[in-house]
């Protein structure tokens, strides 16, 4: 049984998916309530004050676990695969694993780790993390990891959005996508399980996958 | 025949551009035009009802309250929302002290320099310690030769009258009236947030729940503006107008009055308003009729504005085209409203007069020991005109003074049986229009509302400044100002301080005008002989 | 300190005389010296900065497309009091609302502090570029702005209007109606202006302004939009009184409530504190006896530029957006968030039936073959 199995997620990107997962649910729960308080703390509460901590600790969180995914991207002796992520490379294969989405073909190639629809999606969320931590920085008024004056720093961004309302509007918008990725992402795994049937789902826990039996 | 252009006219609110021909030593025409046009009810369409009442209180920076509570009622007029009781009081409260802050500032600011003479105060021999302070302060003042906001104006004129003591007496009440203008000013922040733009008065009521202080305080104050208006206000117009009767005929206008009547009772009936609704018409003067919203019409023959008809404001047009100033065309910004095809005077001296033929009381007893201090007893028609306007405003301040310290009270007896509401909550309808009636301290003020979607679909002002200073009509009769100016008196064409006191008299608002229009300031004056 | 009490007294018997009470002036300094962050000790040198016996600083005031709504917070002033301030400590020399000229010897005053020189320019009002929207004395606003800019030693553009426009600029902006910096760039005019944003203006920003002008010859720090940042540099929000039931999560959630009442915070009422740079709770209104959000009126943002749009609907949390495409049909980003995600997951149920009935899953085998 064990040769069937390729080792295909070991454990740093397991537990960096799961992070970025974890501190991105928090992130939309503290992130609604704080846009739209729908409790209300009773007497001696903090309950908005502890919403927007866990905030901007699952913020940073989330911002590390980017790090750690670019690090490992470049650096993981057990597979640095920047390489997967060229934009030309990808895109050049989008009308064909597309057309397989859509009904259009029967089948596509074989890709990789990922095929060009899911390489470009995971990258675009990278730049999606970057946007809303900067929207984020620009709407925090104290100091960022405890040295950046998060204000005088990123007034640029409330400047060229054209202000505070528009950086929450930009925030907030950015929070949907997340939740959108997220969907279809859940959506996507379970189909290519069901489809493959190679684990593909289980995969993220267990950190293994079944061989192609071709 | 002489040609006098006055612009900026000074000591107003905004900009008016006045055009006057003389003969023989009298004004024989005039035409008043509004040069500064800002769209508001263009800019309204498609916005959320509930900014409104905001936005339009930047229509006047003076009387921002009325514009904020007119736009309220008519919101309130179409939500079928009713304030509760506190709420309604509250909004008198902070309506009134903006009254008695507007009055104070004109009396003293704006209209007292066209019959006081500042240089000639100096001349006093003065008794008391005071007096003699603030004639040593003017002294300083004039010796520094930076006259400041008292330079250059028509000091020594041969119009005024008032002995050198008299003078310096009104230059130290101006100086003391700065203050309390901004104490009455303070009686509306603090309940308002601020003053100018008060903050607290959307649909439905007011949104702060007043604490035990705030009455406390508020109580305080009003009593010192009483005592003020009382002691100083009043005595001082007292004491200048024997000096002045002889313009207690000049500028008698057209004599129509419009008032839509302010400071809401219990009954929510607007003939029951401490200064009640009605008009009164020449012909059949002092009789009140009952003016109705659907008679009034605007007409822009003489304005800028595209269109033909005469249309009432709920259906109202604003579409700005600027041709030009040409006085036998258009000439003006502001459109002519007109009450059943009449043009109408509106302030402090329509409302007086209405709630004085309306049997008013308070406002009869003022008026009745005021006629009869001038030996003219049961004659109010010795009111039209420059020195009534003054008187009214006076009485008008203290009667509402005197009210607020009572409304005061009320809330107080209110909260003591647990009536602490403030606010009625509503559902924005889908499609609505109303109408709000209202008076700010200039005049007869209206906003038609008409939403649609949730949106603005229509917003239309008539504001009071409008019925004053408007031009003429199709008819070609002329505008109240336009026609109070006639044959009014002017002694040196160079200097007409005569003509200052007719328009002062009307306290113009300009911005308010074209809420849509700022009258061109009257910077230069031109002198053309023809 | 010896000496410091020298000059005060000699400072204040100077002021005495001119009818300000001691107790007054001090106070005023005071107020002043606590606005510009500055310790007591620099009580004395305000004093003396007003008080420089020689000349009060020349102020000429124009007022273009406004209410005049300044003008009237300037004679509320409170330390000094309005009637020092346009006496005392300021020469007014030109200000349409106050003066007693008018006509003809009004533009003679203006031609003499033009000749003059070295005045103060304050503007109030936007200035409107469609041509007869906006005239004084037959001249556009525009040229009259041009005229006067020259000769001042300092432009102060005080409230929304002067700043960007405010009210009247809104869209769609009928009369084309600009702020003062923007008329400046448009007429060649290289001047740095402070902005005092806010409808209307503070009259403690304005006056501060000025005697920190007056005591140390230069104009105020600036934030990017031009404004002192001594005012503008922290949010309503985070000064305001009403903070703590924010941190608490307690709201307001009608006008005249209890809660409104118990003084909760006013978030969800629309307030515009978060996003509002401005020291309105520290400063206040009406010689500090109350603001905005202190009498239960959520703030609606005219502190910050861009000023009404920017913030409008005022009562509701953020501004509508306009869906690209649709003509002008708005919703809120919750509202165009929500339904994108409701799209989303209808397009995977109709992929999901496709897939079963293209037998890619389900019992079969799998799609790649």
């Amino acid at each position: 049984m064990q040769n069937d199995m390729k080792y295909e997620w070991n454990l740093a990107f397991r537990i960096d998916h799961w992070v970025r997962f974890l501190s991105i649910v928090m992130l939309v729960f503290t992130g609604f309530y704080i846009h739209w308080p729908f409790m209300s703390g009773g007497p001696g509460s903090f309950l908005m004050a502890w919403m927007r901590f866990f905030h901007f600790v699952c913020a940073y969180t989330l911002i590390l676990g980017l790090v750690v995914r670019i690090y490992l991207a470049f650096n993981s002796r057990f597979s640095s695969d920047w390489k997967d992520f060229s934009i030309t490379k990808n895109l050049a294969g989008v009308p064909d694993i597309l057309g397989y989405y859509i009904f259009v073909k029967g089948s596509h190639k074989d890709y990789g780790r990922y095929n060009p629809l899911q390489a470009l999606a995971y990258l675009a969320m990278a730049f999606m993390v970057i946007f809303v931590s900067l929207t984020g920085a620009a709407l925090y008024k104290g100091s960022l990891f405890g040295f950046i004056n998060a204000a005088g720093s990123f007034g640029w961004v409330s400047r060229m959005l054209g202000g505070e309302s528009y950086v929450r509007i930009w925030h907030i918008f950015s929070m949907w996508i997340f939740i959108i990725f997220i969907i279809v992402h859940a959506y996507m795994s379970v189909l290519i399980s069901a489809s493959n049937k190679d684990k593909t789902l289980t995969s993220i826990f267990t950190g293994y996958k079944l061989k192609k039996s071709a | 025949m002489a040609r006098i252009t006055i612009d900026p006219m000074t000591r107003i609110e905004g900009h008016l551009k006045l055009d006057v021909e003389i003969e023989g030593g009298k004004v024989k025409d005039a035409w008043t035009s509004g040069t500064l046009f800002r769209g508001f009810e263009i800019i309204l369409k498609g916005r959320d009802p509930r900014d409104a009442w905001h936005i339009t209180q930047r229509i006047c920076g003076v009387c921002p309250t009325s514009h904020g509570h007119t736009s309220s009622m008519s919101m309130d007029d179409a939500f079928k929302v009713k304030p509760p009781a506190n709420g309604r009081i509250l909004r008198n409260i902070i309506e009134g002290a903006q009254f008695v802050h507007s009055h104070i500032l004109w009396f003293y600011h704006l209209t007292a320099l066209d019959y006081v003479d500042v240089v000639s105060a100096l001349k006093a021999q003065p008794k008391e310690a005071s007096l003699k302070k603030v004639q040593d302060k003017l002294k300083a003042f004039v010796e520094s030769k930076q006259l400041g906001p008292f330079a250059n104006a028509y000091w020594g004129h041969p119009a005024y009258k008032l002995p050198p003591e008299l003078n310096l007496l009104a230059v130290a009440h101006y100086l003391e009236a700065l203050e309390m203008q901004a104490k009455a000013a303070q009686v509306s922040a603090l309940f308002g947030g601020r003053m100018p733009m008060t903050m607290t008065s959307p649909p439905g009521g007011v949104t702060h729940v007043p604490t035990v202080e705030d009455l406390k305080d508020y109580l305080f104050r009003v009593k010192e503006l009483q005592n003020w208006i009382d002691n100083v206000f009043i005595q001082d117009v007292l004491a200048v107008a024997p000096f002045y009767l002889d313009y207690a005929g000049v500028a008698k206008g057209h004599a129509n009055f419009l008032s839509w009547g302010v400071f809401e009772d219990e009954s929510f009936d607007p003939k029951k308003r401490l200064l009640p609704r009605g008009a009164i018409f020449a012909e059949d003067f002092p009789k009140v009729h009952d003016p109705k919203p659907e008679d009034v019409t605007e007409h822009i023959s003489h304005s800028w504005y595209k269109g033909t008809k005469p249309l009432n404001p709920a259906v109202g047009e604003t579409d700005p085209e600027y041709t030009g100033y040409d006085e036998t065309k258009k000439y003006t910004w502001a459109k002519a409203p007109r009450l059943g095809n009449k043009p109408m005077e509106v302030g402090a001296l329509a409302r007086m007069l209405v709630a004085y033929a309306s049997g008013q009381p308070t406002a009869q007893k003022l008026i009745n020991s005021t006629l009869s201090a001038i030996g003219h007893a049961g004659q109010p028609q010795v009111l039209l005109g420059v020195i009534g306007r003054i008187a009214a405003r006076a009485l008008e301040c203290k009667m509402v003074a005197d009210s607020m310290y009572q409304w005061g009270l009320d809330i107080i007896e209110n909260v003591k049986k647990g009536n602490t509401a403030v606010y009625t909550s509503y559902e924005i309808p889908d499609t609505a229009k109303g109408i709000g009636l209202w008076e700010a301290p200039r005049g007869a003020l209206g906003h038609w509302i008409d939403v649609d979607g949730k949106k603005i679909k229509n917003y239309q002002c008539v504001v009071p400044t409008t019925w004053n200073v408007c031009p003429r009509d199709d008819n070609g009769v002329r505008g109240p100002i336009e026609e109070a100016l006639v044959g009014t008196p002017v002694a040196n064409p160079d200097k007409p301080l005569e003509v200052l006191r007719v328009v002062h008299s009307f306290d113009p608002c300009l911005a308010c005008t074209v809420h849509v229009i700022h009258p061109e300031s009257n910077r230069i004056m031109e002198f053309k002989v023809s | 300190m010896e000496e410091n009490d020298g000059i005060t007294g000699q400072f204040l018997d100077a002021v005495e005389f001119r009818g300000v009470s001691r107790r007054d002036f001090l106070k005023y300094c005071g107020a002043t010296a606590a606005l510009l962050g500055l310790s007591e000790l620099y009580v004395p040198k305000i004093a003396a900065a007003i008080e420089k016996a020689s000349k009060r600083p020349p102020v000429v005031w124009l007022n273009f497309a406004s209410d005049s709504g300044c003008t009237e917070a300037l004679i509320k002033a409170t330390y000094p009091g309005p009637a020092d301030l346009v006496l005392d400590v300021l020469s007014i020399d030109y200000n349409e609302t106050i003066m007693a000229a008018a006509g003809k010897q009004v533009d003679e005053i203006l031609a003499n502090s033009r000749k003059e020189g070295g005045y103060i320019l304050v503007v109030e009002g936007g200035i409107p570029t469609k041509k007869g929207h906006g005239m004084i004395g037959g001249k556009e606003m525009l040229d009259v702005l041009k005229e006067n800019a020259g000769p001042a030693v300092a432009i102060l553009a005080v409230g929304s209007c002067a700043t960007s426009g405010g009210v009247p600029a809104a869209s769609p902006n009928p009369s084309q109606i600009i702020g003062v910096n923007e008329a400046l760039k448009k007429l060649g005019i290289s001047k740095s202006v402070v902005n005092l944003d806010l409808c209307p203006v503070n009259v403690e920003y304005l006056t501060a302004v000025i005697v920190n002008y007056l005591l140390l010859g230069k104009l105020p720090e600036l934030d990017s939009y031009g404004r002192p940042l001594m005012f503008y540099s922290q949010t309503i929000h985070d000064n305001c009184e009403r903070r703590a039931h924010f941190d608490a999560g307690r709201f307001v959630e009608t006008f005249g409530s209890k809660e409104e009442s118990l003084g909760y915070c006013l978030y969800k009422m629309g307030c515009k504190g978060p996003m509002t740079y401005s020291a309105c709770p520290k400063v206040k209104y009406n010689s500090r006896i109350s603001w905005c959000i202190g009498a239960g009126g959520p703030c609606i943002g005219c502190a910050e530029p861009g000023w009404t749009d920017k913030f409008a609907g005022f009562y509701n949390r953020l501004p509508g957006v306009k869906i690209p495409g649709l003509g002008g049909v708005e919703a809120t980003a919750d509202k165009i968030g929500a339904a994108a995600a409701v799209v989303t997951a209808a397009g995977i149920a109709v992929h999901a039936i496709g897939s079963a009935a293209s037998g890619r899953i389900g019992g079969k085998d799998g799609g790649e073959k």
